[in-house]
């Protein structure tokens, strides 16, 4: 984290932010945007949150206090922007080719400053997605690669100027400043968690025995999908339960979520499966009362180029549970103290986990320490209110250095087309 | 007639086409100048021109075409090649005065090449449009490359394209018993030089020959798994039949062996008996040191678990073969029972005293006890069947960069059970040709030629001694099985190679197939979950055009 962002001596000004959200409303990270844009309203910014699809959508996740708009509306926002003026940005989250289209035309047209928020290694999904290293895909002609690119996606060269106009950036773990290839001022903007909704002594909504599962069972629980991008890690997770039922222990994982197998070995994944308890798709509000059920919970995966870049939602939800987390040693693992904090996994193979699991089941003392610590981390480190903060304050510097550089022309002014 | 030199208008379809492979041509990071590099004799005019016209269409730009006429008396092919060379500046011709052969021709045509890479192409065979823009690519992705070949076809007669070759990727062992590299084949220009071109003592395997050499200078080879070449098969060629050349047998041997002697490897190449273009290994009766010290420095190590099979397995292991092994260990639960089978054959039995029996700790625990330089896996349901069996499976585990070999594994009724496993990560293991006669010639030569493999089996597995210590030996989390499959894994991610040797020929009792399907399913769980990446990249020694299931080397 900079310098600049962990300092923030200065109150909090008020200002104009539009979020310019690449999916629509009602997934993972629209509940991050969701927090920061009530907790900045609530501090008396001015926010918009532009997304795909249905703007309603944002009631699955709360009731906002904020505007929420279709991308097609942000005509309508800069007229009002224009006609009342006051310091103005854009929050671009992330560099995808629909955001970067939506943030150019609006910033070009009010003349204000946008900051890029990077929470994956968006030229690690393109690879993945076309089929075609990024590399290479920029190596065509830009006609071929507007041809070819999804508005999802990142443009493999348009981007790379998005990126270097831009007056800040933010990512969600530091690992993805490597990306700020222009040395742009950056801040860590992390993730909160609500730590009432995400507490340790919640009730959970049907007992253990409902569900099958002994007394003297070591729970798992696990809420997300399987599909194929995390079908090898959950493969590992089903496997460690399997290793430690072939070694005579008594453990139990709990899914919640849908299983979309795709190329991984079917009769492998289908038959580690028949022991697990699996709930299906469990509503958001429903889910902290299910990790309730938990001794313990695993993001499995390996610290490779895909988790390095990337924090999972459900690790805040599970370290404010208050039981102890085994997880990869990368991203939100890199701060978290091994052995006090959480267990981290170096390989985060099936091997590992169980290895891990092992050591969790034979060690009362460790499990105690590592839910308080778990607990005391979410607490201190994901306050949702505190982070929304702090990203406020890293947006008001990059405002004001922005109105510095550009004291001839007003924020708002019209810019030549 | 140089009408007949012009490309044909392209289609819509062609257009199309033509803007996707534009924009591929405009993607390489690099574009070298491809020599094109054809001898020519006496060819029938219409496939010269059809052949050389493939070059022309060719959808990568830098290339240069270079023919070497060996002497041509009828001065048809004269004809030919002037038109062309005075139409189009990228082809260069050179006439030798008289015929010297196919290598004296192909190094006359090499001198006038000037391309950073030289590609190989017969008189009257063709290539794809496509093919040296795939090349290209390759040398793009990987600038450190010195050779690259594909796959290939024929073409009949009448132009019908028949009889893919789907090759595995570069196996060493696999190019001493078959020609497999054939074409397409491009090799950067300063290497072929530096091995001195073709040598005319091996006229008629002349390109196999001359693989042999570039492969002692490098090894950044790669495989391209498309069909880049089209062979045409006219009467005489080996494309028609290897068969069709007298001779080729005796001097593909004749080339291996000089090889083998040129890298150090103390073996000779003979012709197969029944299927004399396939060469094999055997032992060189001047080098190799001798059989009974060989036997000496093998410990066998059985896991038992129980059963009869133990008998049979002692009496094959003492009774057929030439020379019995150093030492014999078996690591059972039932120690006595064991002991009893055995009878009075020299065994040492070791006893499992853990509650659950584990063929993988097991057959640690029986690594720990033995003092061999070579160990010997082997299952209860092998029986060996012939004399020689160790020396041959001892030649290919001691080929250069070998940490292990197995035989081809064979059912009582003499079809085969596995030459070898292929991996995938929907089908983690499948044996390789089951079921085929075991003395057929496979794909290929796929099942009489030893190769490199992803996978030998522990039911019969000799292994440097070394080299399973640096692997660390089984993974004692597999219970049932898998942990053979996986310890070929890890000892090819050290760098080290695994050979199916094709000889010696072992009959298992119970098959391996039925053993996997028998398995534990959380070993074959836990075997894609350590291997997934590697499964998902797919077997480098099973070519992707193959269907997976069943590993039979059917297209799918």
């Amino acid at each position: 984290m900079t310098a600049a962002a962990t300092a923030a001596p200065e109150a909090l000004q008020p200002m104009r932010l539009v979020i310019v959200y690449f999916g629509p409303f009602n997934v993972n990270s629209a509940i991050q945007a969701f927090h920061f844009a009530g907790d900045l309203t609530a501090a008396g910014w001015t926010v918009t949150l532009a997304g795909v699809g249905d703007p309603g959508m944002i009631r699955e996740v709360g009731e906002p206090s904020f505007e929420c708009v279709n991308h097609h509306d942000l005509p309508q926002v800069l007229e009002r922007c224009r006609q009342a003026p006051e310091p103005t940005i854009v929050f671009a989250w992330t560099p995808r080719e629909n955001v970067r289209v939506a943030t150019e035309d609006f910033t070009r047209r009010l003349g204000c400053p946008y900051v890029i928020h990077l929470e994956d290694n968006e030229w690690h999904l393109y690879g993945e997605a076309v089929g075609r290293p990024i590399e290479e895909v920029r190596r065509l002609s830009i006609a071929e690669q507007d041809r070819i690119t999804p508005p999802a996606l990142i443009h493999p060269t348009r981007s790379e100027a998005f990126m270097a106009n831009a007056a800040g950036i933010t990512v969600i773990t530091e690992e993805l400043n490597e990306f700020n290839r222009a040395g742009l001022p950056h801040h860590v903007a992390r993730p909160g968690i609500d730590p009432e909704r995400f507490r340790p002594d919640l009730e959970p909504p049907l007992s253990r025995a409902a569900l099958g599962i002994g007394a003297d069972e070591f729970v798992l629980v696990y809420h997300g999908t399987v599909h194929y991008a995390n079908q090898h890690e959950m493969l590992s997770l089903y496997l460690a339960v399997k290793l430690l039922q072939r070694r005579g222990r008594k453990v139990r994982l709990i899914r919640l979520g849908e299983t979309d197998p795709g190329g991984v070995d079917p009769r492998s994944l289908g038959a580690l499966r028949d022991r697990v308890v699996e709930l299906g798709s469990v509503g958001w509000r429903e889910i902290p009362g299910f990790l309730a059920l938990a001794d313990a919970f695993v993001q499995p995966g390996a610290p490779d180029d895909f988790n390095r870049y990337r924090l999972p939602s459900k690790l805040p939800e599970f370290l404010a549970m208050g039981r102890p987390v085994v997880l990869p040693d990368c991203n939100i693992g890199h701060d978290l103290e091994h052995r006090r904090e959480a267990l981290l996994l170096e390989r985060g193979d099936g091997i590992e986990i169980a290895a891990r699991l092992e050591q969790l089941i034979d060690d009362r003392e460790l499990r105690d320490r590592l839910a308080a610590g778990a607990r005391s981390f979410a607490l201190a480190q994901l306050n949702w209110k505190d982070n929304s903060i702090a990203l406020g304050h890293f947006l008001n510097r990059i405002s004001r250095a922005h109105s510095g550089d550009h004291q001839s022309a007003p924020l708002t002014a019209s810019p030549a087309r | 007639m140089a009408a007949r030199l012009r490309r044909p208008a392209l289609t819509r379809r062609g257009r199309a086409a033509s803007r996707t492979v534009a924009a591929e041509v405009e993607a390489l990071p690099s574009r070298p100048l491809i020599s094109v590099v054809m001898p020519a004799y006496e060819t029938d005019p219409k496939l010269l021109r059809e052949a050389i016209d493939s070059v022309r269409h060719q959808r990568y730009p830098d290339w240069e075409l270079c023919i070497a006429d060996d002497g041509s008396p009828s001065g048809r092919v004269r004809r030919v090649l002037d038109r062309y060379r005075d139409r189009d500046r990228r082809i260069k011709v050179t006439y030798l005065e008289r015929n010297r052969g196919i290598s004296a021709a192909t190094n006359a045509a090499l001198e006038l090449a000037a391309g950073e890479f030289v590609a190989f192409l017969d008189h009257d065979d063709m290539l794809p449009s496509d093919a040296l823009l795939r090349v290209a690519q390759a040398l793009g992705d990987d600038p450190e490359l010195d050779l690259v070949y594909s796959d290939s076809d024929k073409l009949t007669l009448h132009g019908t394209r028949a009889d893919p070759f789907f090759k595995p990727d570069w196996s060493p062992t696999y190019a001493l018993g078959a020609m497999y590299v054939g074409h397409l084949l491009v090799v950067r220009r300063s290497l072929a030089e530096q091995v001195g071109g073709f040598d005319s003592a091996y006229d008629k395997i002349q390109d196999f020959e001359f693989m042999l050499r570039v492969s002692e200078r490098t090894d950044r080879i790669h495989h391209i798994p498309l069909i880049l070449y089209h062979w045409r098969a006219i009467p005489g060629s080996i494309a028609a039949g290897a068969e069709q050349k007298s001779g080729v047998p005796e001097l593909q041997a004749k080339a291996v062996s000089a090889h083998l002697r040129r890298i150090g490897v103390a073996a000779v190449a003979v012709p197969h008996q029944e299927i004399p273009h396939r060469a094999q290994l055997a032992p060189d009766p001047e080098l190799t040191v001798e059989p009974a010290e060989l036997a000496a420095s093998v410990s066998v190590v059985i896991a038992w678990r129980g059963g009869e099979g133990l008998e049979r397995l002692l009496a094959s292991l003492f009774g057929v073969s030439a020379h019995p092994p150093g030492e014999v260990i078996v690591v059972a639960a039932d120690a006595p029972a064991a002991a009893e089978l055995a009878g009075a054959h020299p065994v040492r039995v070791v006893e499992d005293s853990d509650d659950v029996f584990s063929r993988s700790r097991a057959a640690n625990r029986g690594a720990a006890e033995a003092g061999g330089e070579w160990l010997l896996f082997c299952s209860d349901a092998a029986e060996i069947v012939e004399p020689g069996w160790l020396a041959e499976l001892h030649l290919h585990a001691s080929l250069p960069g070998t940490a292990a070999a197995g035989p081809l594994i064979s059912r009582p009724d003499g079809r085969t059970e596995a030459a070898g496993f292929a991996v995938a990560l929907d089908h983690p293991v499948e044996p390789m040709l089951a079921g085929v006669d075991a003395a057929a010639d496979g794909y290929y030569g796929a099942l009489v030629c030893a190769r490199d493999v992803s996978a030998i089996s522990a039911e019969f597995m000799l292994i440097r001694r070394s080299a399973f210590e640096r692997a660390a030996g089984f993974e004692e989390n597999y219970a049932t099985g898998y942990e053979d499959f996986d310890l070929c894994q890890r000892l090819r991610a050290l760098g080290l190679g695994v050979v199916y040797a094709a000889r010696p020929r072992v009959v298992v009792h119970e098959t391996p197939a039925a053993r996997l399907e028998a398995l534990d399913i959380v070993d074959r769980a836990l075997f894609v979950d350590r291997w997934y990446d590697q499964l998902a990249a797919g077997d480098p020694f099973f070519n992707p055009n193959f269907a997976r299931r069943e590993a039979s080397f059917v297209p799918g």
